[in-house]
């Protein structure tokens, strides 16, 4: 082939060496390169002169624009926080004792390294949400991954609502929104780096959960936890069987059943619902599967073929849904192919919003997600990007788990060190989800008597994952080191610890058998979502992580409870269910109970649960109780691949707080770090902020 | 190479023969489309799609790099080295494609080149015939050689000799339309060359060389002269041909030139080709 083009070259250029210059031209490929080659050219040189021409008139116009820092107090340029999400500080020590994290501990020998108190409850959208604000849960508004809808008791996502317009035009089919949707944030507060952003210092922000829909700020932040996939949910992967029917819907998931013809599958990508349809019809994709006889097989979508080994990821696949004549919607999604004989097993991740060209914007500015996937390929987008209820329901194994959940890792990685040789002056901020992910599937396997060893999976294989996730988190941590300056602010933070996960704790089932509660027709069990209780009857009832909704009248749409009653009630609750007693273990449940309005006095209190609970170690709210059902059984095991948790007591489950300064706090809590990096940058702290500055931004010699 | 010119010529002739009695930008708009045709699948199966695709993702990277971190004027900077070093990676990776799209492409511009650089003479028009031979000694009738044009073709003016004989003019006048055979005689050998008079668009060839492969290659629209004819070239000096798109005259190698590029924009997706 190397010759073939070496002859022909030189033929050609033989050739043209008598053609005269007008012929020099060879066809629209040739144009193509030109014209964009030296558009290109142009475009740099352009540029160029106009950065060096204007840049001087710009720094003025930005100086008189921004506010002014105290330039006394400012003693640093550059802060990075790197955010990973449940590293636990009892394993840390451990591990830095044992001298297999060499990075963190040197941060711990030569700066600090301390426990990060977290927030009440310890949930990572409510911890992160007042890492960003440096305020509490009653002035940020977010108390849990889920909310309650007063009128019809059905939950809905804490931090986004998305609002239709509620007029439409009705052509044939169709039925055409008038005006746009718009994605709500309902997380409340200021971010404090669009604080930083007033006095012109520039932040790059990635993944921090809770930032989705991005907010404008001075600089550029990609979005975390809870941006929604494709479908509009929080992750829903696919699972293909041709094996026996078993087309259920799977917790996270859902299962398609395809027929084998020969070596041939003829299926579909199920894509989100198409709001412009009358009938909201789900838009699907066809998929044709062609085994061939290896251990390969050929997926077909329209425009594009994947040769997929089995026992392998495929890269990532575009897909493009159609809504109507030119309206398009796309997506990303990776496929695992498990078995192809004699039954065909294949996996699809959710189908994540694409980054390069986004039907919803997931980054501020809406281009920086484009330049990210310009620059370093597709990446996951959504929220919650681990597949933890795909390998939950067994979906996929632990390698499987494993692969895609480092795969994700390293594309945040390169994020983060893009955003460190871009961000020379200013903050950075990554937050990596791995470190949360991973423990939550396989802190069973550091445990001896943890229940979810019934799965049959060979302990000793996993027995050192955890240990390998925190060595690979501290040799970031040291590439981190080796590109800052000496005079750069390095944070390594956690917004909680992790602890085993061995029983669950279902309230409204205590709360039935205790009276609080009521079910309809004589019934013993509830289904999810409150579909049996009997409101009329019902003073108490929980849903989601951590928390007790007091059904108030005047607040709750059939509320029974009178604002006096009320506070009675609050009080029983609390000293019966403070120290509850696991009889069948003999263990503790739960350790506190906390009654909202004695820790927090902020304005949205009220959207909050009345009652937080604060589980003992080895305990949490259960599958069925975070789902509003009621089970037979207040205790279960545990016995998920989710092994697992920190909704506990937050004194249980504090976070790391590493930080390359001394910092004399003993007692550091996550609310603090907001206002820490605003005085580091000479920033006047808002008196809003429930925390206090770390780190001591006064010299010697400005004390004297 | 004159029989495969021969070949090439025939199957051009066919493809233009529809357009030779409509105006040219059809058969213009025609062969720009062929080209794209045939070059779009060549360009895509000899190069490296996904390379060109991803460099060309890193370029618009930069280059939103520019926007986004506008105010630090060395990211700017670094972004703008970046571009050009991905526009140089870019022509790279266009390289090899493009040693193979150039000798059909270099066909199709000189069969279009062929038809389009010329027109016929116009019934009535004149244009001067030039010969130009190896030695000025070696002519039939009396010293300046014969040159006799058939009805319909009329030699008005007697040979006029310069650069000591090498070179011999003379001015022609087209007298009706047709195809003729305009002969140039020295004392043993008798040179042919087409003259064509008429409206139709069709193949023109302003000039016949002595056989070699590159001037075959370059000049295919007549057989080359023999090596022994004692003739370096036998020309005759068309007017230029001109193609008008919304009244505007412009180059037929300019509006072939946009007019591929257009097709080519046009047929990108449907050929899932990256450029």
């Amino acid at each position: 082939m190397k010759k073939i083009v070496i002859l022909l070259t030189l033929s050609v250029l033989l050739m043209l060496s008598g053609v005269e210059d007008v012929q020099a031209y060879i066809g629209p490929g040739a144009g193509f390169a030109f014209i964009s080659s030296f558009f290109i050219l142009l475009v740099s040189v352009l540029l160029a002169i106009m950065t060096i021409l204007f840049w001087p008139l710009s720094l003025v116009i930005r100086s008189l624009k921004i506010k002014k820092r105290s330039s006394l107090r400012h003693d640093t340029t550059r802060i990075i926080i790197v955010g990973l999400d449940g590293l636990d500080p009892d394993l840390a020590t451990r591990y830095m004792q044992e001298g297999k994290l060499p990075n963190l501990s040197k941060i711990s020998n030569t700066g600090t390294f301390k426990k990060l108190r977290t927030t009440l409850p310890p949930i990572s959208p409510v911890a992160w949400s007042t890492f960003t604000t440096g305020v509490d849960p009653s002035r940020h508004n977010i108390f849990d991954f889920l909310n309650r809808d007063l009128r019809t008791y059905l939950p809905e996502l804490s931090s986004t609502k998305i609002e239709t317009g509620s007029r439409s035009l009705s052509i044939g089919k169709y039925s055409i929104p008038l005006g746009k949707p718009s994605v709500k944030l309902l997380r409340k507060g200021k971010p404090f780096w669009s604080l930083l952003g007033k006095y012109g210092i520039f932040s790059a922000i990635i993944r921090v959960p809770i930032t989705y829909p991005p907010e404008k700020l001075g600089g550029v932040l990609l979005s975390g936890m809870c941006v929604p996939d494709l479908k509009g949910t929080q992750g829903t992967f696919t699972s293909y069987t041709s094996g026996n029917d078993s087309s259920e819907k799977k917790t996270g998931g859902v299962q398609i059943q395809v027929k084998r013809d020969g070596d041939r599958i003829k299926t579909y990508i199920p894509g989100p619902d198409n709001s412009l349809l009358k009938n909201n019809e789900e838009m699907r994709i066809p998929l044709n599967i062609t085994i061939n006889g290896g251990d390969e097989a050929v997926l077909e979508i329209p425009k594009e073929k994947i040769r997929l080994k089995k026992d392998t990821y495929s890269p990532w696949v575009k897909l493009t849904f159609s809504a109507g004549p030119g309206v398009k919607i796309r997506g990303i999604c990776r496929f695992y192919i498990k078995e192809l004989k004699p039954d065909f097993d294949m996996y699809m991740t959710p189908i994540n919003i694409d980054p390069e060209s986004p039907s919803l914007p997931i980054s501020s500015p809406y281009s920086y997600s484009v330049y990210l996937a310009k620059i370093m390929g597709s990446y996951a987008t959504l929220g919650l990007a681990e597949y933890t209820w795909a390998l939950n329901e067994r979906v996929i194994d632990e390698d499987i788990f494993l692969e895609q959940a480092y795969d994700h890792h390293e594309e945040r990685e390169a994020m983060l060190f893009n955003a460190l040789d871009k961000t020379k002056n200013g903050l950075c901020v990554c937050v990596f989800d791995t470190t949360d992910r991973i423990q939550h599937m396989f802190m069973r396997f550091i445990a001896e008597d943890h229940p979810a060893h019934a799965i049959d999976v060979a302990r000793e294989a996993y027995a050192d994952t955890i240990e390998q996730l925190y060595i690979r988190m501290d040799e970031m941590i040291g590439r981190v080191m080796k590109s800052i300056n000496k005079d750069d602010v390095l944070m390594v933070i956690s917004d909680h610890g992790f602890k085993q996960f061995k029983r669950g704790v279902n309230l409204n089932s205590w709360l039935y058998k205790n009276g609080y509660l009521a079910l309809k027709d004589g019934k013993e069990t509830g289904d999810d979502w409150f579909r049996d209780i009997d409101w009329e009857n019902t003073r108490a009832y929980t849903f989601g992580l951590s928390g007790i909704y007091i059904s108030e009248k005047g607040r709750e749409a059939k509320g029974v409870v009178s604002a006096a009653e009320k506070e009675e009630l609050k009080a029983e609750l609390i000293s019966r269910l403070r120290g509850l007693p696991d009889d069948e273990t003999g263990g503790t449940a739960i350790k506190e109970v906390y009654d909202i309005t004695e820790h927090y006095d902020g304005p949205y209190r009220e959207n909050g649960p009345d009652l937080i609970i604060g589980y003992n170690e080895g305990y949490r709210a259960s599958w069925g109780a975070a789902v509003g059902s009621v089970n037979a059984h207040i205790f279960e095991d545990n016995n998920k691949s989710w092994s697992g948790d920190h909704c506990m007591d937050p004194s249980l489950v504090p976070g790391v707080f590493f930080c390359n300064r001394n910092v004399q706090d003993d007692n550091p809590h996550i609310k603090d770090i907001a206002p820490t990096v605003l005085d580091l940058f000479g920033v006047e702290i808002p008196p809003y902020m429930n925390g206090k500055p770390l780190i001591s931004t006064i010299k010697p010699e400005d004390q004297r | 190479m004159n029989t495969i010119n021969y070949v090439i010529n025939s199957i051009f002739d066919l493809f233009f023969s529809p357009f030779s009695s409509i105006d040219p930008i059809y058969g213009l708009c025609a062969v720009s489309f062929l080209t794209t045709v045939i070059m779009l699948p060549i360009f895509k199966y000899t190069s490296n799609q996904e390379a060109i695709r991803r460099t060309k993702s890193r370029i618009m990277g930069h280059l939103l790099e520019v926007r986004l971190f506008k105010d630090d004027i060395r990211t700017v900077l670094s972004a703008q080295k970046n571009m050009l070093k991905y526009n140089m990676i870019y022509l790279k990776h266009m390289m090899k494609p493009l040693m193979f799209v150039m000798l059909p492409v270099v066909v199709i511009i000189i069969q279009t080149g062929l038809r389009y650089e010329y027109r016929p003479l116009h019934p009535g028009e004149t244009a001067i015939v030039k010969v130009k031979l190896d030695n000025p000694g070696n002519l039939a009738g009396g010293g300046s050689g014969v040159l006799t044009a058939p009805e319909g073709l009329k030699i008005e003016t007697p040979p006029l000799r310069v650069n000591g004989g090498e070179e011999i003019y003379w001015r022609i006048r087209a007298e009706k339309d047709g195809d003729y055979d305009l002969k140039f005689r020295t004392i043993d050998k008798e040179v042919s060359k087409r003259v064509v008079v008429g409206e139709k668009l069709t193949r023109i060839s302003p000039e016949v060389l002595k056989g070699g492969l590159v001037n075959s290659f370059l000049y295919p629209g007549e057989p080359s002269l023999s090596g022994d004819s004692g003739m370096e070239y036998f020309e005759i000096a068309y007017p230029y041909g001109t193609v008008a798109l919304f009244g505007w005259k412009i180059h037929w190698l300019v509006l072939f030139f946009i007019l591929s590029l257009v097709f080519g924009f046009l047929l990108l997706k449907p050929f899932r080709v990256s450029v």
